[in-house]
């Protein structure tokens, strides 16, 4: 990943995942980067070996993650990490930008970033576009809410 | 020797045409307000100052009825289609109706002589013409909207990977311009 992209990613003020990310990465040994808050979004809860990570909390809901989260970052930003969850945001109305990081290859098979965003067609701006290392293409926009979207 | 080249305008999340594209509305619902031609003009121009023959899917064929009375091809254009039927002209252009994408794609080369090949879409023909392994050269138009729906790119290329290499990158006023070579293992 391009220095910068990587460097905005870990300067953020708290992190919202859900389980299938948070989970299979060993929840990141309980610090993402700089002992900012981590929302984990679960119907369940927090299992075991992650309940003494006091950076950790297991939430149900998104609205009250998101606003936890950003009260918790306070001037930074709040990183919503993996597909499913951006996905929520995103329907929610919840997200204000979005970094696609483009890797040159056809995969074929496997889980599509977008399958389940259930939303009308959104216009969105674009901010940024990066060429990354190893032909990797960042293109970040801006979403713009809900309500600026209708016509 | 030309290039076998695909050029499709995309929504940034992989759809070619909003939902429920038809006749009337080719693009689907909301696609056609969002999703731009392949391109800038100078793109356009360009792509089709270095092609020979094209390869259009019968849907878009079907979708614009025949590109009408003067198509803008100017060249022969050839589209798979389990529906045959007879050779079309239509002022400069010529449409050849042909079995599969194979085959299409094969007597475009012949046809294009030095020059390129254009797979124009749609996504079906595009996905097979990259299943094959036919394709040398991609052109995504990226539009910055989320459509939620429609026909999906890439839904159906094989399992196997197909790496890629970035050629070309631009950022145009709406749509942001990826070329990349596909490259053979």
């Amino acid at each position: 990943m391009n220095r910068q992209v990587y460097d905005e990613q870990m300067s953020t003020g708290a992190v919202i995942a859900g389980r299938g990310t948070f989970e299979p990465a060993g929840g990141w040994g309980g610090d993402h980067h700089d002992g900012v808050p981590v929302y984990i979004l679960s119907r369940h809860q927090t299992p075991s070996w992650a309940a003494e990570w006091r950076l950790v909390h297991y939430v149900s809901d998104l609205d009250a993650a998101m606003r936890d989260a950003k009260h918790a970052a306070g001037s930074k930003n709040v990183l919503v990490h993996g597909s499913s969850i951006a996905q929520r945001a995103i329907t929610a109305g919840l997200l204000d930008e979005l970094e696609i990081h483009l890797v040159p290859v056809l995969l074929g098979d496997g889980r599509r970033l977008f399958e389940h965003l259930g939303i009308e067609h959104r216009e969105l701006e674009r901010i940024r576009v990066l060429e990354g290392d190893a032909g990797v293409t960042h293109l970040r926009y801006r979403v713009p809410s809900s309500e600026a979207n209708k016509k | 020797m030309g290039v076998v080249e695909i050029t499709l305008a995309v929504s940034l999340d992989g759809y070619v045409t909003g939902p429920d594209p038809t006749a009337q509305d080719p693009l689907g619902v909301g696609g056609g307000d969002v999703i731009g031609p392949g391109g800038e003009r100078w793109m356009v121009d360009e792509s089709s100052a270095a092609a020979g023959a094209v390869v259009a899917g019968r849907r878009a064929y079907d979708h614009t009825d025949g590109w009408g009375e003067d198509p803008p091809f100017k060249m022969p254009v050839f589209v798979p289609t389990h529906r045959p039927r007879e050779v079309r002209t239509a002022g400069a252009t010529t449409f050849t109706f042909v079995a599969d994408v194979e085959s299409a794609i094969a007597q475009a080369k012949e046809a294009a002589g030095d020059k390129n090949v254009h797979i124009m879409g749609g996504a079906s023909t595009a996905d097979q013409a990259l299943q094959l392994g036919l394709v040398d050269q991609l052109n995504l138009h990226i539009d910055p909207v989320l459509l939620g729906g429609g026909t999906q790119l890439f839904a159906d290329v094989g399992s196997d990977r197909i790496r890629l290499e970035r050629t070309r990158l631009i950022e145009g006023p709406r749509a942001t311009h990826v070329q990349y070579r596909i490259l053979r293992d």
